[in-house]
């Protein structure tokens, strides 16, 4: 299996490390309350910022005690959970938001269409991060809020490659064709139209991927991401700078994961544009 | 429509012909270099309060009055006083003081500053320390005369914080300009504002007082403080401000530099909202209040740097009490008292915060309260809608809230009276007895009755728990061995009395 | 092309009016600046006094119609902070956001696009798979934590360029590579997408036949034309860098509108914000419009019409 040549074309070799290492991440933010070793809020005022391997109270502290002396490694796992939650369901809806609203504006045209997409320039031409900031001061931050404010500020991307996209399908002849045997309008966006932009959606998803958990992450070093204690690598990434030459750990370890996170996404997206663009 | 292409691309042009203007000439040896985490958002000093503007203006202005740094009201501006009545007090002006521009202060100069700041139309953020005040003039002995409403003993703990501006100055430029380049007559003199960057002070040569040993200071804005850290290790910088315990073990750990810090009049406290369902029960607040352990929150987690305080006051305020414990730490207690309060306690309660919080302190309290029980939940926002939310009526407002206050004054009435009081919109309590006393207190002239009064508030509040007092904040500085100075609880950086060591 | 030119702008203008109306209100949806200015413990009076000082007491739509009136006189207001114009705080801090967004552009492009040609030449050169690592991994970090690294070994440890600031002119090296690092491989990648689309047309490959090494036919033929795609994503690219400023001027303490951004919303200082938007719409619109007007003088095959 691992050696079918179907496979290496699909998926090179040197890439099956950074796939790994996203399926550890995921496994390891799916399977969290099974396999981390101590509750990740629990405090132990007495036991701050131990070095890695420290026991105390009978508890081994293998990646260190963090500010509060809380398992590190615990934090961590429990870490993945929240930040792969926050880019996945940020992506996901802006995805869908995004892409439904391109198609529509594609397809209908007109008024609603322009309105869409004047829409879009509307919010693509407030730099993001600024968007997010006022949106999350308003809204207030927490784990819902941060998700939500990603999405509206990113659907655009999707909705203007789906806009394009979409009006390059239109004039098809097998679109047409279908149109004028009577299909509605949802069921030929959904089966005609969806599944042939869906590739260079795609490449939008594995760029935004990347983004979101670094937006996350500059969301709770400006102090607004989700809220404390829940752990996210960002948050805990953003205490841990003040600790840089006094407790390291508390600084590399959630630095490390969230680079290996991301650079796995930009390989791999980096591949998966390769593969829709046709270009090897 | 090409009109407006030729102007976009105009502007365009010119703002990057500015490009080269930013860069300015390297440090030199002789100047005191601060790093602040902002800049101060105006310089005078009537327009501003907050600590990045009054670190800077200070040092550019002359107070009323002072304080030396054992924290002793002395005169400044004012050589002495005669309270002439409850409501009248008469102050001798120092009469060889002279502007940065030479022209000398006077009498006329003190009571224009007053009227100034109380002046509603003016818009002072200052407004409300000096609101007591009803009237200023000049005697025909040239003395200045200040009329309060009501006897008002913390008169003279708002006076070190008036400061004195040039009337004909003041007038002649207008406002703005004034902002822009104020002229005080302080041991420093203005010299230069980039704005975003620093603020450039010269020392005042003239000063009738002593002026310290810098020819020349500059504030500079460096909001992350791990980047202000990095600056003063590498010698960037020779002081810098709101450094942590946790990074005051970092400075320790560096050469050449070292944490200082004082005890401040802040006072740490965990709000307690008697308006929301279930902290309506007396036993439920006083359950709260058994359940923080003060001690381990200061020792375990503040490196000891802080003072725990048992009433909502600190050592250095005048309505202190000398062992008055407040509630004691007993968890046992606590869960007893939530036991009996029974299914209103069982509800998660909200927990307002804010990023400019030190956010080990609330995660702590949190465990805290979960160990005998309660579910709460953190919410932090930023700081205008943590204090929007704080405004809002009692029966909105948060049910748990952190919270650190200092009246830059020193005395108990500019804490309790708006905390508790039922007129002021930073209170939740509505109880008219506790007004009565809170009122009395305020006016009352004779100090030793003062405290009498203070001392049945501290004992209403342990009884009643609005807020459970945490501990004295300490302010914590990183500053280069070089450097000698001691700070002091008021958060001010006078240059004039620092200096460099041997 | 006029007609479009007009059109689009036309669209623009109404398109700003709609992102200064959203941010007006969304922004005083969210409390006021009085409480952050007055002194603890405030009397109810006090804050009223300040409050109708600064004119938040007068309804809303007041409000908005006084603040379009004198934005249509080009007038921005003043800040409710530091009362001086708001045009005078802008112009002051926009020269360093230019300076440094210019500077980390530069490093972005004279990094990536070298490499990018390098990597469509020699594409299984392990230098090029090193160099793309490289860029990969510099977008994999989050700029306030590469940025205090980046401070401790150059500034702290080594000693080489200041810590933090704009005081000197090598200040500006540390954070525009810290912000350089965010565009850095999308240059490597698009350098390296336009330059084989080059290689593969007829005449270079007729160029080679006639006996021109590959260096030479990139050098004389191919990289001129594959410069306009990367100009016109460089275009694009000046908007994620401006948007990476809002971190990097913080932890480097470069005072650029990124910067003030944060300290203006932290600050509610309303007119402030609402002229850092303006200023942030109209330069991202322009250069959408730029690049699409590049791409139409590239490739005339594009027509504008079809575009949005």
């Amino acid at each position: 299996m691992t050696g079918s040549p179907r496979l290496r074309r699909w998926l090179p070799p040197r890439l099956w490390i950074f796939v790994a290492i996203l399926a550890m991440m995921v496994l390891a933010a799916l399977l969290a309350p099974l396999i981390a070793p101590q509750n990740p809020e629990a405090q132990n005022l007495l036991g701050r910022q131990r070095p890695p391997g420290t026991e105390l109270r009978d508890i081994t502290y293998l990646l260190g005690s963090d500010e509060l002396g809380r398992d590190l490694l615990s934090r961590l796992i429990y870490g993945a959970r929240v930040s792969l939650t926050v880019a996945a369901l940020s992506v996901l809806v802006s995805g869908t938001i995004g892409t439904a609203l391109g198609m529509i504006a594609a397809w209908l045209g007109g008024w609603i269409g322009t309105i869409i997409m004047r829409l879009v320039d509307i919010v693509l031409s407030v730099p993001a991060i600024l968007l997010a900031i006022i949106t999350v001061a308003i809204l207030g931050p927490g784990f819902v809020n941060v998700i939500a404010v990603l999405a509206f500020t990113r659907w655009p991307r999707y909705a203007r490659v789906a806009y394009g996209q979409t009006l390059g399908l239109m004039n098809l002849p097998y679109v047409r064709l279908s149109r004028f045997m009577g299909a509605s309008t949802p069921r030929v966006l959904l089966r005609h139209i969806l599944p042939n932009i869906i590739g260079p959606i795609m490449v939008v998803v594995t760029l935004e991927f990347g983004l979101m958990v670094l937006f996350e992450a500059g969301l709770s070093f400006l102090g607004l991401g989700v809220q404390p204690p829940m752990p996210s690598w960002g948050a805990i990434l953003s205490t841990g700078r003040n600790y840089v030459t006094t407790a390291w750990w508390i600084a590399v370890f959630p630095g490390l994961f969230l680079f290996l996170l991301i650079l796995s996404v930009n390989v791999l997206g980096d591949h998966v544009r390769d593969v829709v663009e046709g270009r090897r | 429509m090409r009109l407006v292409t030729r102007t976009l691309f105009a502007a365009l042009f010119a703002a990057t012909t500015t490009l080269a203007g930013p860069l300015a000439a390297l440090a030199d040896a002789d100047r005191l270099v601060i790093d602040l985490v902002d800049e101060p958002t105006s310089l005078d000093p009537h327009l501003q309060w907050n600590p990045d503007s009054y670190y800077v203006y200070r040092n550019i202005f002359d107070n009323l009055l002072t304080r030396d740094d054992e924290g002793e009201i002395i005169p400044q501006i004012a050589t002495e006083w005669e309270q002439v009545s409850d409501t009248e007090t008469v102050f001798t002006i120092r009469d060889d003081v002279t502007f940065h521009d030479g022209s000398p202060l006077t009498a006329e100069d003190v009571v224009y500053s007053v009227k100034r700041i109380t002046d509603p139309e003016f818009g002072s953020p200052q407004l409300s320390q000096f609101e007591s005040i009803t009237n200023a003039e000049v005697l025909e002995d040239g003395r200045v005369k200040l009329t309060t409403a009501t006897g008002y003993p913390a008169l003279f703990a708002q006076l070190v914080k008036l400061s004195i501006v040039p009337k004909a100055i003041v007038e002649e430029m207008g406002r703005e300009a004034f902002n822009r380049a104020p002229i005080g007559s302080g041991p420093y003199k203005f010299d230069s504002w980039q704005r975003g960057v620093e603020v450039g002070l010269v020392r005042n040569d003239d000063y009738w007082g002593d002026a310290g040993p810098f020819p020349a200071a500059v504030f500079r804005a460096v909001p992350d403080a791990s980047t202000r850290v990095a600056n003063l290790t590498s010698g960037a910088s020779d002081l810098v401000v709101g450094m942590d315990p946790d990074l005051a073990a970092q400075l320790e750990a560096s050469d050449g530099v070292s944490p200082v810090s004082a005890l401040t009049e802040r006072v740490a406290y965990l709000s307690v909202n008697r308006n929301k369902p279930g902290l309506d029960d007396p036993r439920l607040r006083k359950a709260i209040a058994h359940a923080i352990d003060r001690e381990l929150l200061v020792e375990g987690l503040l490196g000891g740097f802080d003072n725990p305080v048992g009433q909502m006051l600190t050592p250095a305020h005048v309505g202190w009490i000398e062992g008055l414990e407040g509630v004691p730490y007993d968890p046992d207690a606590a869960r007893a008292l939530i036991a009996e309060v029974g299914e209103p306690a069982t509800r998660p309660f909200s927990f307002a915060t804010s990023p400019v919080f030190d956010q080990r302190i609330v995660q702590a309290l949190q465990q805290m309260l979960g160990e005998v029980g309660l579910t709460v939940n953190i919410e932090m926002t930023d700081m205008a809608t943590y204090l929007q939310k704080s405004q809002s009526p009692p029966e909105q407002a948060p049910d748990l809230g952190f919270g650190r206050w200092s009246c830059a004054c020193q005395d108990a009435d500019g804490v309790l009276y708006p905390l508790l009081h039922s007129s002021s919109s930073w209170s939740r309590v509505r109880d008219d007895d506790l007004d009565v006393l809170l009122e009395s207190a305020r006016s009352e002239m004779d100090p030793d009755r003062r405290q009498e009064l203070y001392g049945q508030i501290h004992e209403w509040i342990a009884e009643e728990v609005p807020q459970v007092p945490l501990y004295q904040a300490a302010i914590i500085y990183g500053a280069s061995d070089n450097l000698e100075w001691s700070p002091t609880p008021n958060e001010s950086l006078f240059l004039n009395r620092m200096g460099w060591s041997e | 092309m006029s007609r479009f030119l007009v059109r689009r702008l036309l669209q623009a203008v109404v398109s700003i009016l709609g992102v200064m109306a959203l941010i007006f209100f969304l922004q005083r949806l969210s409390g006021d600046p009085v409480l952050l200015l007055v002194s603890e413990g405030a009397s109810q009076q006090a804050i009223d006094a300040l409050r109708s000082n600064l004119g938040f007491d007068r309804p809303m739509l007041v409000q908005f119609a006084d603040y379009m009136t004198d934005l249509a006189r080009f007038d921005l207001g003043q800040s409710v902070v530091q009362q001086v114009p708001v045009a005078e705080i802008i112009k002051s801090r926009l020269p360093y956001t230019i300076w440094l967004a210019g500077a980390a552009l530069l490093l972005a492009l004279g990094i990536g696009a070298p490499l990018g040609v390098f990597m469509a030449m020699r594409r299984n050169h392990p230098l090029s798979k090193l160099g793309m690592g490289f860029v990969l991994a510099g977008q994999s970090l989050p700029t306030f934590w590469s940025g205090v690294i980046l401070i401790l070994l150059f500034a702290v440890t080594l000693g080489w360029l200041p810590t933090s600031g704009a005081r000197a002119a090598e200040s500006v090296i540390l954070p525009a590579f810290c912000l350089s690092l965010l565009s850095m491989a999308t240059f490597a990648r698009v350098t390296r997408t336009a330059v084989l689309d080059e290689l593969s047309k007829p005449y270079i490959r007729a160029a080679r036949a006639k006996g021109l090494s590959l260096g030479q036919t990139v050098r004389r033929h191919a990289l001129r034309n594959s410069a306009i795609p990367v100009i016109s994503i460089a275009a694009l690219e000046i908007a994620n860098l401006l948007s990476g400023a809002v971190i990097v001027e913080t932890v480097f303490a470069w005072p650029g509108l990124g910067q003030l951004t944060i300290q203006s919303i932290a600050a509610r200082d309303f007119p402030i914000v609402q002229a850092i938007v303006l200023l942030g719409a109209v330069v991202s619109i322009l250069l959408n419009l730029a690049a699409d007007l590049l791409y139409s003088a590239v490739d005339p095959r594009i027509r504008l019409e079809g575009r949005t």
